[in-house]
């Protein structure tokens, strides 16, 4: 119950660790996609202005020819350099959307066009942290990039062509990144706080939890224990005075009906006794020969399956060894070949190799039941169909499951193209 | 033969002192350790049946004792025999695990006299056992089922009880101990041997 126990506190640790960190990290990289999204937009705003803009001032390369034109349009935009990029409409986020009238004296950025012989002119420049030649050095690194918009720094930007000119708009998102940051610093700081309180909590929980269970859990081996002790005496007292009774009476058919069932008893009493027997401070680890073991067990039976018409292939690599239990080892061999002679039909077959670092130990054999997992057979007192005309419990299989997990293995069951098979993973 | 039966349970005592009795053996019995050293010095018994969880004196305290005095045993244990039981310091001469049929325990007795009046020095390989002692090499205490795995070693024949598990593993033990070079190992198609190590 242990081993569940913090089975269940480290699960639900890796459950609310993820949680956590999935839950801050889409917040924040929302939080930085929008940021980034508003940029874009601002930016393109701005772009669109400013090539509007430049395409109808006099500084505008294609306009040379048109003379003309030149003194009104040189008026109209002597400085080259827009106003009020944003008009009066504020648009959908209001005031504290791009469009708010705010945005002209809150916003810091450059607009600069570069014509097909790479000569740059600032369209626009409101900016402190650069001057306008280190704008105009960024602005052409940024084309190099070869990108139409990203990030650069605390920078924002958009490259766009029009009409063979380039026209590279930055705008500086620091002061809208740093509540991001502020953010991302806050939430991994918290979420590192809730985790290591969780960690804490559960594991007192956890045990809050489980003491119940765990009662219960001791109390039922108590309880198996004190029934396997409490009935081998008497049983052997019964015998005992079963055996007076007869030498005194002779045999009758109450003395041999409480002979039977005394023998019935001591079974179940002796199969009882590895239900509870087996805790980890009752083990005798060895190192074994588990081979030897699985080779010795089925040379013993080979008579009983051949008797009950069963084809035994084996496949056993030699010395192959573990450290466990011997005698909770050689009883789960026991119940495999028990059980294996009991539900066989025509054939059994039982291979114990290496697989990687693991020892996997297969038994299979031939039923007629219906394909599918088949892992209810390690619960207690639980049978499949074609048990209901055998003898036992259902306690074998169980047994054979506590030991193995005892020895830090693994087992299961399943029915497939008319096998059932069993496999332990050690 | 007479026979200390010595465990807590008065029904068993009652029911298997009669029944020994009737079989032909002279029996006395004793609730808890305490008397049982009294009944031990009033009246030496052939053989003593002792329970392992007897109350007052431990049954391994009662174990050395009864060695000291040469007296053989016979323990009755309520959990299967185990190689740990089989290695401790005192060993008993037998061992019967709870429940058997009231045939096993004459059977047992019988068994552990038969060899305690033995001359019979079995030897295999490095292996060395005193049946009439008990006794391994002439140092370590062997118990009647490991004299009868070592006896079927030394005949080549196939080991016939159904769970010599604990046995051999504690022979193996024993036989460590002693820093022979030597194993008991199931060889594929001729059962359990005895083997030189790295065979």
């Amino acid at each position: 119950m242990n081993k569940v126990r913090r089975k269940f506190v480290i699960f639900a640790e890796i459950t609310v660790f993820v949680l956590l960190t999935v839950l801050m990290s889409v917040i924040n990289i929302i939080n930085f996609t929008m940021v980034s999204e508003d940029a874009d937009l601002i930016t393109q705003k701005i772009t669109d202005q400013s090539i509007e803009r430049y395409t109808h001032s006099p500084d505008y390369p294609k306009k040379e020819e048109k003379e003309e034109d030149q003194e009104e349009k040189t008026t109209a935009t002597a400085a080259g350099i827009p106003d009020r990029p944003f008009g009066g409409d504020m648009g959908l986020m209001g005031p504290m959307g791009p469009d708010s009238p705010e945005m002209n004296s809150s916003l810091r950025y450059f607009t600069i066009a570069f014509d097909k012989d790479g000569n740059a002119t600032t369209l626009s420049y409101n900016i402190s942290a650069l001057s306008e030649t280190e704008a105009q050095e960024l602005a052409k690194s940024l084309i190099g990039q070869g990108k139409t918009g990203w990030t650069c720094w605390t920078y924002r930007y958009r490259v766009k062509k029009h009409d063979g000119i380039k026209y590279v708009t930055v705008i500086d998102q620091g002061r809208e990144l740093l509540p991001c940051f502020r953010l991302l610093y806050i939430s991994a700081a918290g979420g590192l706080v809730l985790i290591l309180l969780s960690f804490i909590i559960l594991r007192f929980v956890g045990k809050w939890l489980f003491k119940p269970l765990e009662e219960a859990d001791r109390k039922q081996k108590q309880f198996i224990r004190s029934i396997e002790n409490d009935f081998r005496m008497p049983l052997t007292v019964i015998n005992a005075n079963t055996e007076l009774l007869e030498r005194k009476n002779g045999a009758s058919e109450e003395t041999g009906t409480i002979d039977r069932q005394v023998r019935r008893m001591t079974k179940l009493v002796k199969n009882l006794s590895s239900l509870s027997i087996y805790e980890e401070k009752d083990l005798n680890i060895v190192r074994l020969n588990l081979s030897d073991l699985m080779l010795s067990s089925l040379d013993r039976k080979k008579k009983r399956f051949e008797e009950k018409s069963i084809e035994l292939i084996t496949d056993i690599e030699p010395d192959i060894f573990i450290e466990a239990d011997e005698e909770a080892i050689k009883s789960a061999v026991g119940e495999l070949i028990a059980n294996s002679l009991k539900f066989a039909e025509g054939k059994a077959e039982f291979s114990l190799k290496k697989n990687g670092g693991r020892i996997v130990l297969t038994q299979k054999n031939p039923v007629s039941l219906q394909n599918g997992s088949a892992d209810q057979v390690f619960d207690r007192f639980v049978r499949l169909d074609n048990a209901k005309d055998k003898d036992g419990a259902g306690i074998g299989l169980s047994q054979v499951k506590d030991i193995i997990k005892l020895s830090s293995g693994r087992v299961g069951a399943r029915i497939a193209s008319g096998e059932f098979i069993l496999r332990i993973d050690l | 033969m007479k026979i200390l039966i010595a465990v807590s349970d008065r029904d068993f005592l009652s029911s298997f002192s009669r029944l020994l009795t009737a079989a032909g053996y002279e029996t006395d019995t004793a609730a808890d350790g305490a008397r049982m050293i009294s009944k031990l010095a009033e009246n030496r018994p052939d053989i003593v049946l002792l329970e392992r969880s007897i109350p007052r004196i431990g049954s391994s305290q009662l174990l050395s004792m009864l060695d000291e005095k040469d007296i053989p045993s016979v323990e009755l244990t309520d959990r299967r025999i185990v190689s740990g039981m089989l290695v401790e310091k005192f060993i008993a001469n037998a061992y019967l695990s709870l429940p058997f049929l009231p045939y096993e325990l004459p059977a047992v007795i019988e068994d552990v006299m038969e060899k305690k009046s033995s001359s019979e020095v079995i030897k295999t390989g490095e292996v060395e056992a005193d049946v009439g002692k008990f006794l391994l090499c002439k140092k370590q205490k062997l118990c009647a089922g490991e004299l009868d795995i070592i006896k079927t070693l030394s005949k080549g024949t196939e080991i016939g009880s159904e769970r010599p598990g604990a046995y051999i593993n504690s022979l193996n033990i024993k036989i460590e101990r002693l820093n022979l070079h030597s194993r008991i190992k199931y060889i594929t198609g001729e059962g359990y041997r005895l083997v030189k190590i790295n065979e």
